[in-house]
């Protein structure tokens, strides 16, 4: 036996509403109406409404007409006074403990995303794409540039471009028989001293660069660096990155605006072309130690690049956001490495 | 005692659609003050002036007292008054919608769902969706009754998968050049109609009220009607054109829906959304022909200044910068002006819509929404989403206050029709690929 509990009645077929009473007895569900008992359903044939908050909660019998109780509360206890369980699931699942424990539980997950789940994923899921796919993202890319005139034909001699290739592929032998997609390019450019490697393998020195290199022996050094991130797959790794941070900010920030989803995507990913970029500079010191070279000259490189881009319009406020982590404390990790093994 | 017309704002030349306007926002107003007994003489205030005023006859007589006796000595009765005025076939009575969901309550369902959705990969996102709708229909009442939802989680997450596939689909052409790109963004939108029409259908027949459901049965051909037909009407009239469209669409939607037995209808005023539309979109014309005659004319100085030194094409552009800057703020307060005069429309469109012989009201107080939606996106933004569970229900809750059906004596006779079938592809897809229902 229990106590009387009010609701209102569907049959499912119109949306007129009887008014009934409903009570438990001997695991039957009893609905009475204004004329006496209306129908009896065993309670186990009864779906019973999640609770969602104050919302109306329904008792759906078998052919699809249902009872309403808008009093949940109500509900509830008429439930716990007959002795009948109300959905466990829908309790555990909106319990203020579950909520926060699922709340820590995500930003936990989030952070080991970040710091290792993406990497470890991105690095995983570069290693198995098919080599057409960096292929033909790098075409795209030099095509790209090409068209936008960032790119030009590059105005050293032949007989220098031929010099400088000797001597980098002979310095980088070793590293350059492992990477089959390898390709070297020299091009002028107003983007100025810069060098950059492609997913595939190819890697484009720019002219302005040459020129201020202060011997080529800095030049091998940047192409060494460059061969690192083709080596650890950084250029299909980071399109995978930023493409996964960027829907995962937007997500959560296009709301605000799209200015502070950018922002804070850039902000994010810093952190990977930071490690990137050390990633990078260790390969780097590793092979030109190995052709018995001084791995100090790409320290030196970047100290004379930073002092380019210093007197250059950039600089400043965006630095703190720029890919290239801050030039002294890569310099400086150069050095302890170099002195570290000696 | 205040007159009835001053306790409705109002003044005695009111119209009768004016008085049950009137009457809704103020009780709009009222569920946002704090209960107690000063709400409750309000409210009673309120419910009192609208039965006398909108009752043509009683109006008539109130009236005719009015004028002959001081407003004192009017008999007004002590008891309290029913919180819902006695239900009269020839006048109807104003039922409004009302949100009963708070934000803890599905912060809780909301936190759950998306850790549940990431550890599953996307898989349990289908279940997710399903409570959050339970969530968003059944805390809808409307006369005491809950809406609910019903749709079936694994119908849903097949309907994700081929949205998934579509979606990967357009981005594979994407990467193989700008011909199949272009041809697969033109098979996408030779499809939205039809995509459209399917998760309008999906949506309706998964949502019931007192026990029967919903559905809606237009033909695909109306369907590409409206919105490629209207639609390029629209661009091709650069935008003159786009209120013809919005009404259609507004017709298309509500003349097709179906509550059991119950057809809705919608006759909008062409004249009332021009009110609204057509000043915005002519300012947007003229504004973007006047740029047009700027940049032609500048580009042409250019070209004179070709052959001068570089500094004066950095001067140049300098001062396209600032023009450019100097757009910004109109463009902000170009769209706040479209979004405000989008839900007057949307108001118009509900006022003009009725549900077999039951006709909506809607007195969405268009800046306070607006205002309400700015500080949501900032809830939403500032907490990194964290709070996007509160933010979705005050909206709900907000649209809610203002929306109430004048039922014609009830809703016992409609029955229920046979259900049809509807599958999830087409409100998942809707859904991936952003596509605006408009309602």
């Amino acid at each position: 036996m229990s106590g009387l509990l009010e609701a209102w009645y569907y049959d499912g077929r119109t949306a007129r509403r009887h008014s009934v009473t409903l009570t438990l007895e001997a695991g039957e569900l009893l609905a009475h109406g204004e004329s006496g008992l209306l129908l009896r359903a065993p309670l186990a044939h009864v779906r019973i409404s999640e609770p969602m908050g104050r919302a109306p909660r329904t008792l759906t019998l078998a052919d699809g007409s249902y009872f309403e109780v808008e009093d949940s509360t109500r509900l509830r206890q008429w439930l716990r006074g007959a002795g009948v369980a109300d959905a466990a699931r829908a309790y555990w699942m909106q319990q203020w403990r579950v909520a926060l424990a699922a709340l820590c539980l995500m930003l936990t997950l989030g952070v080991a995303g970040y710091v290792w789940g993406l990497p470890a994923a991105s690095q995983w899921l570069a290693g198995h794409l098919p080599d057409s796919v960096a292929h033909s993202a790098s075409e795209a890319t030099l095509s790209l540039m090409k068209e936008q005139g960032m790119l030009e034909p590059s105005t050293l001699t032949p007989a220098r471009q031929q010099a400088l290739r000797q001597q980098i592929e002979s310095t980088l032998a070793p590293q350059i028989a492992t990477l089959p997609g390898y390709s070297l390019q020299f091009h002028h450019s107003a983007l100025g001293p810069n060098a950059f490697a492609l997913p595939d393998g190819a890697v484009v020195v720019l002219d302005p660069l040459v020129e201020l290199a202060e011997n080529d022996e800095e030049i091998v050094a940047v192409v060494a660096h460059e061969l690192g991130h083709v080596a650890h797959q950084h250029g299909m790794r980071q399109m995978i990155q930023s493409a996964v941070v960027g829907v995962a900010v937007g997500a959560m920030l296009s709301d605000l605006s799209s200015v502070a989803s950018t922002l804070g995507a850039m902000l994010l990913e810093s952190r990977y072309s930071r490690e990137f970029e050390h990633e990078a500079d260790d390969y780097a010191v590793h092979s030109l130690r190995a052709a018995g070279r001084n791995p100090l000259a790409l320290a030196s490189m970047l100290a004379r690049l930073e002092k380019a881009a210093g007197e250059g319009e950039h600089g400043g406020v965006m630095s703190a956001l720029s890919s290239h982590p801050e030039t002294t404390e890569r310099i400086a990790r150069i050095q302890a490495a170099t002195r570290q093994q000696p | 005692m205040a007159s009835h017309y001053a306790v409705l704002g109002l003044t005695p030349d009111a119209s009768q659609e004016d008085i049950s306007r009137a009457y809704l926002a103020q009780l709009g107003q009222l569920q946002r003050m704090a209960p107690g007994p000063a709400a409750q003489a309000l409210h009673a205030e309120l419910d009192q002036a609208f039965d006398v005023l909108y009752d043509p006859k009683r109006r008539e007589a109130y009236d005719a007292g009015h004028s002959r006796t001081p407003p004192a000595a009017e008999p007004e009765p002590a008891a309290p008054i029913p919180v819902a005025p006695p239900a009269s076939p020839a006048e109807g009575v104003i039922k409004r919608f009302e949100f009963v969901g708070e934000g803890g309550a599905y912060f809780r369902i909301w936190i759950v769902n998306l850790l549940l959705s990431i550890v599953t990969l996307g898989v349990y996102s289908a279940w997710a969706k399903v409570r959050r709708e339970q969530f968003f229909h059944r805390n809808l009442l409307l006369d005491n009754a809950g809406f609910d939802y019903h749709a079936k989680p694994m119908a849903i997450l097949r309907g994700r998968g081929i949205a998934v596939v579509a979606l990967m689909g357009v981005m594979l052409c994407q990467e193989l050049g700008p011909v199949p790109y272009v041809l697969s963004l033109l098979a996408i939108t030779l499809a939205t109609p039809w995509l459209l029409l399917n998760a309008l259908r999906f949506r309706a027949a998964n949502t019931s009220y007192r026990g029967l459901r919903y559905h809606f049965d237009a033909r695909a051909s109306k369907v590409y009607q409206v919105f490629l037909g209207y639609g390029l009407l629209s661009v091709v009239t650069l935008g003159l054109a786009f209120p013809l469209q919005l009404r259609a669409v507004y017709r298309l939607i509500a003349n097709h829906l179906s509550y059991g037995s119950l057809r809705h209808r919608c006759e909008v005023p062409l004249g009332a959304l021009l009110r609204y539309l057509l000043p915005p979109i002519v300012v947007a014309m003229l504004v973007c022909l006047a740029l047009l005659a700027v940049w032609a004319g500048s580009s042409e100085s250019a070209q004179a200044l070709s052959e001068n030194a570089d500094a004066d094409m950095m001067d140049f552009s300098e001062e396209l910068g600032l023009y450019v800057m100097a757009l910004i703020p109109l463009w902000l307060m170009f769209r706040v002006w479209w979004a405000a005069a989008k839900l007057c429309c949307r108001n118009v469109m509900w006022n003009h819509t009725q549900m077999g012989p039951h006709r909506f009201y809607s007195a969405l107080p268009v800046g306070e929404y607006l205002v309400l939606q700015w500080v949501n996106s900032m809830m939403i933004g500032f907490s990194l989403g964290l709070l996007t569970p509160f933010a979705r229900v005050r909206d709900a809750q907000f649209q809610a206050r203002y929306l109430a059906l004048n039922m014609q004596g009830t809703l016992d006779d409609v029955i229920a029709t046979a259900q049809q079938q509807a599958s999830a592809v087409g409100d998942e897809m809707a859904e991936a690929f952003a596509l605006d229902t408009g309602l």
